[in-house]
This record gives C-alpha cells, sequence and structure tokens, in this order.
C-alpha cells in the first residue's frame, strides 16, 4: 500500500520527474499555458513564453509591437486606432484557442470616419458591419479610401480617375445622375429635359461627344419642313407639348376658354398646318340650337365659356326672368334642351323653339283651376310665389277675416261640390253655405246672433245667457256649459244625430239637478236653496218649532238630527238625509 | 437528536456545504451575470463586458482562485491535526471534519469559477485531481461513517462496543414486549448482521439492507400487537442494536477499505497541490499578483 512516507516521496518524485522531463523537451511553456494560442501567433505555441510576457509585468505592448511593426509605427505617428494605445491585451485576447479572435471588433459602436479617416455614409452605411466587404486582406490597414478599392469604371477611364464628379455616395452608384450636376456640362438641363434618363440622350454609355447643337439630334421633327427651322421660336424645354406660338400674332387670338383648348382640336394633324376657318364658330363648334337661333353666336355667348352667356332673357325673350323664374334651369321651360349631363355642353341639343311667354305655356298642365278662371293668371298670381296669398276677396272683405282668414280657397271653392259656385256662379255668404249645423236644427240659421268670425274657432262669443229664460246667476255662472246642455244622440229638429242640446230645456232645477232628498220634501227648491250656493241657507229656521230650537237645542247642527239612512222614501229606497224624524224625543234621543 | 451524532452531524455538513455550493454558484452565474461570460465561446469570450472581472486573472476571477486555494489547505490542516499529536486537543474530530468536507466542496466550486469552465494544459491535471479529491471524499465519508465512534468523533473500542450492545440487549428484554416480537427482533438481526467475512459489496449495501428491514420489523410489530406507537421505542433499540452488531462485524472490512482509499485519496491530494504551487508561481512570477491588478 501507499500509506509508507517513501512510497509517497517516491510518488512525488515522479511527478517532479515528469515535469523535468517535459521542461526539458521545451514543452513546460505549452504544459503551463491557459489555453492554445490562436492561428496567428501558432509559431508562437511551446516555450515561447517570453516572447510576449515580461517577468513581473504581465503581457507588455513593447514585446507585442516588436512584431507588429506597422501598428508600432501609427501608434508613434498617433493615427488611426491605436493613436492612443498603451497595452494591447484589453483588445486582443490570446490564450482562447485557435479559433480565438484577435481582432474582436464591435461594429455598432466603431466610428469609421474617427478611428479609420474615412466616413461610411449614404449607401456605404449599410456596409459599416460588414467590414469583410471592403477589408478583403489580412490588414484592415490594407484598404484605402479609393473608389476603385471596391468599385469597377463602367467608363473605362473615359471620364477620368474622379468619380466623385458625378457620383455620391448619398444614391447608388448606378443613380449618378441624380447628382450630377449637369449645368456644369456644355448643354444644361432644363425642362423636361432634367427628367430625361441619361441613356435617352447617352446612348451605349456614351458620355463624351454627344452632338446638341441642334434639337433634332435627339428629337425628331414633326411638322415636315413647314415651319421655322428654329424649334424654339415655338417650343421650349419646359415640356415638349408646351407652346410659345404668339397666337394674338394671328389673325385668331386666344381669348377665354380658347386658352385652354389643346392645339389639335383646331389643329387636326400632327404637322399642325392644316387651314383652320376661324371666321366662323360653326368652323368648330356645332350649332346645338339648330334651327331656333341662327344668328350671330357672339349675341348670347362670349369666349370665356359657352354656358355663361350673356344672353339677357328681358330685352332678347321679351320675357324677363323674375321671382321664382329666376332661378329655373332653362330646361324647366326649354324642354328641347338636352339635359343628358352625359353629352358635352357643346353638343347637347339647346333648341329654343316653341317656348311662349304665357303663363300656360309652361303651366298648362297645373293648372289648379281646370281652366275655370280663364288664362290670365297674373291677375291673381305673381312670379314671387304661385300661391295667390295675396288675393282679397273683392266683396265683403270683412266676411274674409278672422278665421275666414287662414281657410284656404279649396275649402270653399271646390268644383265638384254643387254648394260651391264657380266663377260664374259667386258663393253665398250664408254660413249653411260652407259649414254644417252642428246643433242640428235646434237653434235658428242666424249663426251670427251668437258665433263671430273673428272669434277663434267660430267661437260663440256674441251669446249672452242672460237673453234665455234662465239668467245664470250665483254657482250657475261657474258651472261648464255641458253640466247643463250635454252632448247627445237623440232625434233632434234636423235630424236625429249625435249634438249638444240646448232645447228643449226647462227652466227648473230638476232638469238639471237629481232630487237628493228622494220625493221628502217638494220640488220647490227655491224654498231652500238658492243659486248662490245649494246648500241650506245658514238663516233656514223651522218655521213650526221655534220653540224647540231655543235654548239646548239651539246648540245643534241640522245633521244631529237629520242623519243619511237608507231605508224607503216616496221617490224610492235609496240613502238619503231623512228629514221626517218625528217629534218624539226618542227620536233623537233613544234613551228616552 | 441526529444533528448530535457523528455520522447526523457529517449528514448536515454535506448538505450545508451543497446549499452553500450552490449559493455561491447561483449568486456569480445570476449577481456577477456570470451565465453571459461563462456561456460565451471562449474564442470571443475576451471580449465580453464580464472578461475584465471573471477571467481567471480578472478582479473577480482572480479572487476565486485565491479563496479556492485557501479553502483546499484547510483539508490538509485536518490530516496534519489528525498525525501531529500536539494538535489532536485543538478542537473536536468531528468539527474538524465538518470544516473539512465544507471546505473541501465549497473551495472546489470557486477553484471551478476561477479556471472559467476552461480546462486545460498542465493546470488541468490539478483540477480533475482536486474533483477525484472530492468525489472520493464522498466515499471516505461514508466509510468514516460505518466505524463506530464516540460523539466526539473518536473510533470506540471492542469493550465500548460490547458494553453497548449489552446494555442495548438489556434494555430490550426489560422492555414489555410480546413473544413473538421478541422473536421477530431476533429475526430481525439474524438477517441484518453479517455471518463472517464481508465483501466489499455489501459493506456498501449494508445501510440500505438495514432501513428496509427495519421497517419490515416495524410493519411486522404493527400485526403481532397492533399498536405501532408503544413500540417506536423497541424498535429503534433494536435497529440500533443491529446496526451497531452489524458494523462490528465489518469493521475489519471496513477498516481495511479505508486504508485502500487513502492510497487513492491522498496521493492525488498531492499531485494537485504539487501543480497548484506550480502554477501559482508561475502566475505571480509572471505578475500575476491579486489583489494588486
Amino acid at each position: 500500500m501507499c500509506r509508507s512516507s517513501a512510497e509517497r516521496l517516491a510518488l512525488c518524485l515522479l511527478l517532479l520527474l515528469c515535469g523535468a522531463s517535459a521542461a526539458a523537451a521545451g514543452q513546460l511553456g505549452a504544459l503551463l499555458s491557459p489555453g492554445p494560442l490562436s492561428k496567428a501567433h501558432r509559431s508562437l505555441e511551446g516555450a515561447k513564453c517570453a516572447q510576449c510576457h515580461e517577468a513581473g509585468r504581465k503581457v507588455s505592448a513593447t514585446r507585442c509591437l516588436t512584431c507588429h511593426t506597422p501598428v508600432a509605427e501609427r501608434i508613434a505617428a498617433r493615427k488611426g486606432v491605436h493613436r492612443q494605445v498603451t497595452e494591447c491585451v484589453s483588445c486582443h485576447v490570446e490564450h482562447a484557442g485557435v479559433d480565438g479572435d484577435l481582432r474582436h471588433l464591435d461594429t455598432a459602436r466603431f466610428n469609421h470616419a474617427t478611428e479609420a479617416g474615412y466616413a461610411l455614409d449614404g449607401t456605404h452605411a449599410r456596409l459599416a458591419r460588414q467590414c469583410a466587404s471592403c477589408h478583403t486582406g489580412r490588414s484592415y490597414l490594407d484598404a484605402r479610401p479609393a473608389c476603385a478599392t471596391c468599385h469597377a469604371d463602367p467608363h473605362k477611364g473615359a471620364l477620368g480617375a474622379t468619380c466623385t464628379a458625378c457620383h455620391s455616395t448619398a444614391a447608388a452608384f448606378r443613380d449618378a445622375r441624380t447628382h450630377f450636376d449637369h449645368a456644369t456640362a456644355r448643354f444644361p438641363l432644363t425642362g423636361a429635359h432634367q427628367r430625361t434618363t441619361c441613356e435617352q440622350c447617352h446612348k451605349g454609355g456614351v458620355f463624351r461627344g454627344v452632338a446638341f447643337a441642334s434639337c433634332t439630334a435627339c428629337h425628331t421633327e414633326p411638322h415636315e419642313g413647314r415651319f421655322s427651322a428654329s424649334c424654339t421660336s415655338c417650343h421650349t424645354t419646359a415640356t415638349w407639348r408646351t407652346q410659345t406660338v404668339q397666337h394674338a400674332k394671328t389673325a385668331f387670338p386666344l381669348k377665354g376658354a380658347h386658352v385652354q383648348v389643346a392645339c389639335a382640336k383646331c389643329h387636326a394633324g400632327t404637322a399642325m398646318t392644316a387651314p383652320v376657318r376661324y371666321g366662323s364658330c360653326a368652323a368648330c363648334h356645332v350649332n346645338v340650337h339648330r334651327e331656333s337661333i341662327t344668328g350671330d353666336c357672339a349675341t348670347c355667348h362670349t369666349e370665356t365659356s359657352f354656358r355663361n352667356g350673356t344672353f339677357d332673357h328681358a330685352t332678347q325673350a321679351r320675357f324677363p326672368l323674375e321671382g321664382k323664374h329666376t332661378a329655373l334651369a332653362c330646361v324647366k321651360c326649354h324642354t328641347t334642351v338636352s339635359a343628358d349631363n352625359t353629352v358635352p355642353l357643346a353638343r347637347r341639343t339647346a333648341d329654343f323653339s316653341g317656348a311662349r311667354t304665357e303663363c300656360a305655356s309652361c303651366h298648362a298642365d297645373v293648372d289648379p283651376h281646370k281652366g275655370a278662371f280663364g288664362r290670365a293668371c297674373d291677375a291673381c298670381h305673381r312670379t314671387a310665389t304661385f300661391a295667390a296669398k295675396d288675393f282679397r276677396h273683392p266683396q265683403a272683405p270683412d266676411f274674409f277675416a278672422g278665421e275666414h282668414r287662414a281657410v284656404t280657397c279649396e275649402k270653399c271653392h271646390v268644383p265638384d261640390r254643387a254648394l260651391q259656385p264657380a266663377r260664374a256662379a259667386l258663393p253665398s255668404f250664408a254660413c249653411g253655405t260652407c259649414h254644417t249645423d252642428p246643433h242640428l236644427g235646434q237653434l235658428s240659421q242666424t249663426c251670427e246672433t251668437c258665433h263671430r268670425v273673428d272669434a277663434g274657432k267660430f267661437a260663440a262669443a256674441a251669446f249672452s245667457h242672460a237673453r234665455t229664460q234662465l239668467p245664470l246667476t250665483g254657482r250657475h255662472e261657474t258651472t261648464g256649459c255641458e253640466k247643463c246642455h250635454p252632448r247627445e244622440t237623440r232625434a233632434f229638429p234636423s235630424r236625429t244625430g249625435t249634438a249638444v242640446r240646448y232645447r228643449p230645456t226647462e227652466a227648473t232645477c230638476v232638469t238639471c239637478h237629481t232630487d237628493p232628498h228622494l220625493g221628502q220634501v217638494d220640488q220647490r227648491c227655491e224654498t231652500c236653496h238658492t243659486a248662490t250656493s245649494f246648500k241650506v241657507g245658514a238663516a233656514y229656521r223651522h218655521t213650526d218649532l221655534d220653540d224647540f230650537f231655543q235654548g239646548f237645542h239651539g246648540r245643534y247642527t241640522c245633521r244631529d238630527c237629520h242623519k243619511p239612512e237608507r231605508r224607503h222614501y216616496p221617490a224610492g229606497d235609496g240613502l238619503a238625509v231623512r228629514f221626517n224624524v218625528g217629534r218624539a224625543c226618542a227620536s233623537c234621543h233613544p234613551q228616552f | 437528536m441526529a444533528a448530535s451524532s457523528p455520522t447526523g452531524a457529517l449528514r448536515n455538513a454535506v448538505v450545508l456545504s451543497l446549499l452553500a455550493a450552490a449559493g455561491i454558484a447561483s449568486y456569480i452565474f445570476i449577481g456577477l451575470d456570470g451565465w453571459a461570460y461563462y456561456a460565451t465561446p471562449t474564442a470571443v469570450r475576451g471580449y465580453t463586458a464580464g472578461h475584465q472581472l471573471l477571467r481567471p486573472a480578472g478582479r473577480v476571477g482572480h479572487l476565486f482562485g485565491v479563496f479556492g486555494f485557501v479553502m483546499m489547505l484547510v483539508p490538509v490542516a485536518y490530516a496534519v491535526r489528525k498525525k501531529v499529536k500536539r494538535l489532536r486537543e485543538f478542537g473536536s474530530m468531528k468539527t474538524w471534519l465538518e470544516v473539512h468536507i465544507f471546505c473541501g466542496i465549497v473551495g472546489p466550486v470557486f477553484v471551478t469559477f476561477h479556471t472559467s469552465f476552461k480546462f486545460g494544459g498542465l493546470i488541468s491535471v490539478a483540477y480533475w485531481s482536486m474533483v477525484a479529491v472530492v468525489l472520493s471524499g464522498f466515499i471516505g465519508r461514508y466509510l468514516f461513517m460505518q466505524i463506530p465512534r464516540s460523539l466526539r468523533g473518536l473510533e470506540l473500542t471492542q469493550t465500548d462496543l460490547d458494553r453497548r450492545t449489552s446494555e442495548l440487549a438489556q434494555w430490550l428484554s426489560a422492555a414489555m414486549v410480546s413473544e413473538r416480537l421478541l422473536h421477530a427482533i431476533d429475526a430481525f438481526e439474524e438477517r441484518v448482521v453479517p455471518v463472517g467475512p464481508v465483501s466489499y459489496g455489501s459493506l456498501f449495501r449494508g445501510d440500505r439492507l438495514l432501513r428496509r428491514e427495519a421497517s419490515a420489523l416495524r410493519a411486522a410489530a404493527e400485526a403481532i400487537d397492533g399498536a405501532p406507537a408503544v413500540h417506536d421505542d423497541v424498535i429503534a433499540i433494536a435497529t440500533e442494536r443491529a446496526l451497531l452488531r452489524r458494523r462490528m462485524a465489518s469493521l475489519h472490512t471496513t477498516r481495511r477499505l479505508f486504508e485502500l482509499w487513502h492510497v487513492f485519496h491522498m496521493p492525488l491530494v498531492y499531485i494537485m497541490f504539487a501543480i497548484v504551487v506550480a502554477h501559482v508561481a508561475v502566475t505571480l512570477y509572471m505578475g500575476y499578483v491579486p489583489f494588486v491588478g
């Protein structure tokens, strides 16, 4: 067993022997190494620790720069990424394995402009995290800030080596057109030329020697040589279609809407050389009025617009448009004018023939009087409003005041009704001509005795009960009419029907009042009651019992003795205050 | 009760050590954002935020190595305490062993983080030796527990063992239990206590066998008298007596295996420390001095 000190000592010696052997074989460095070196430093693997490590000073930058001389030079020159570097291991971590990354770069935070002196802007910005796109060599220092380092010259040197004269990183390399300032060339681009693609003029990628002295170098001449050879006398570069032709100098200056008309509308053909008969409107425009108007178009129309002409309806048509006629569309009267909006205005038929100035020309089919009042509508109607509101009956103006004022004409003037007269037979002013008798013959036909036309709803404002057999006094003055004159359905003088009953109505109490005493007293109510109050008067005294009500009994009220009792009375069984209570003391004092 | 015995105290020491190790590891992984650092491939790990802190020579990573090294020295002190007579009165063996176990578990955790999970070169031999020492320590602890000891952790003599077993036998006979239960206890001891030479395999299976048979005895006692609560003390005495007798029967085999374990355990310790000393010496020579920067 290995318990003895000798055996343990032997084991330690064996271990030391192994270490010594490894050291002798030059492998001690590898054994003590915290991890394999990267590929770049592979040659230093083994017992070459001192190449980088310095006793007591860890990894010395001095030793690193002994080999990395280009970096040492830039540090000395204080240039680039390493311009302020004092030690290496904080950025370059070794012993991280064969695949260890020695040049780790945080592309998100690396400022290429500051650190490398070349800003990655514009389209280069997207390459900021793709270092290998430009830095293809072993060292980042191999790349140079020249376009040709990464880009091929499509112009094959024809435009020189200064790419930035036309190109910039603000746009894609091929989009130099958007940034190249053509004004620096001998042919500055203006107008529509600025929207032209480079290839349309620079065919085949030829940028030098392009002919530009004549427009026809690029453009085809459409006028077959009939006009001046100088295109710019009519055309500008603003747009090929833009015309700078001075039409004002021609026999037909363009005014109003004619200015907006395309040339080809009048000048047919691509060459625009065909003669135009400008003396007549009809040369270009269709006479939409056909035979109704054949005169000079300028009488009504101007060049500003066909629609808003200078036509004066009052003088030229002898029919001034007033009142409601003012806002009417032409087609409302001139029905032969086409209202089809799908047809261009200049092509629409506008035949004004056939319209006359009399009302019936347009209103014939809507005459509510069926011709009964003739054709002189303006006798009653005005153009301000066709309703004859201002019409006043020439006869009996008082009659047509009051409630009659709001009555529409048709209420009385109904042609189909026999009672309502036409113009030939004027209506009677008798009430019964228009109104039916609501009293069904109970009263006379002289309605105005009670009713007035100037009272609301023909109320019986002229009626007075004082003229009747029963002048109303006392409580009767505040009693509703319907209390005595109820609405009944029965046989009335004129016919059987429903009406407020006025007659026959006798001026007796029982006509309206029921007998609460059930026949205990006679029907001379006024003996005890008055119209002031139906209650028995306070001054009533028992005429035959004066002595009885003296003294003690004088303190009692009527109801102390005359109590309501349900029993048989002269008028029948029922509940009533019993008057005939008897004179025996026991009638009221049962204890007796 | 369990913690007051040597075996219970050791079990608690192991549990406490594992909890401490887990706590330290959790703090490093979460509190120091170590997970992000250690999970990064070594090829680019040097450029992460935690590199300057957690790399082996970093401000914290270097301290991990120092702590781990110092904690691994404590078990050595335990061995010295056992060998040097003048130190025998310096703390009980039980306490020393608990500290030994604690440092032997927590120390390697610090060392593991010091390596930053890079295992290469000669120092990796030391690391894996340390791992082997720790793992074998668990086996050693088991064997240590198989040897009957006093509360202070000293091995009991044969006289002590005999006196204790007779005491337990007297308690059992004094207990008012039925004849059938006494027979069941006798049968339990016959099944648990080996007769004749004990193999190494049965040594490791003994505790499990004892637990299983003790459960069977408890079930039998319930079937016999139907009042299990009454028999708790009787079952406990019978189990302790059987355990003591079993360990007495296995004592020779246990001691022999424990010696063999030392032969495996200690050389690994020597190898580990020899390489670590060289590692420390080289790093100090190169200028990597902790607390200095």
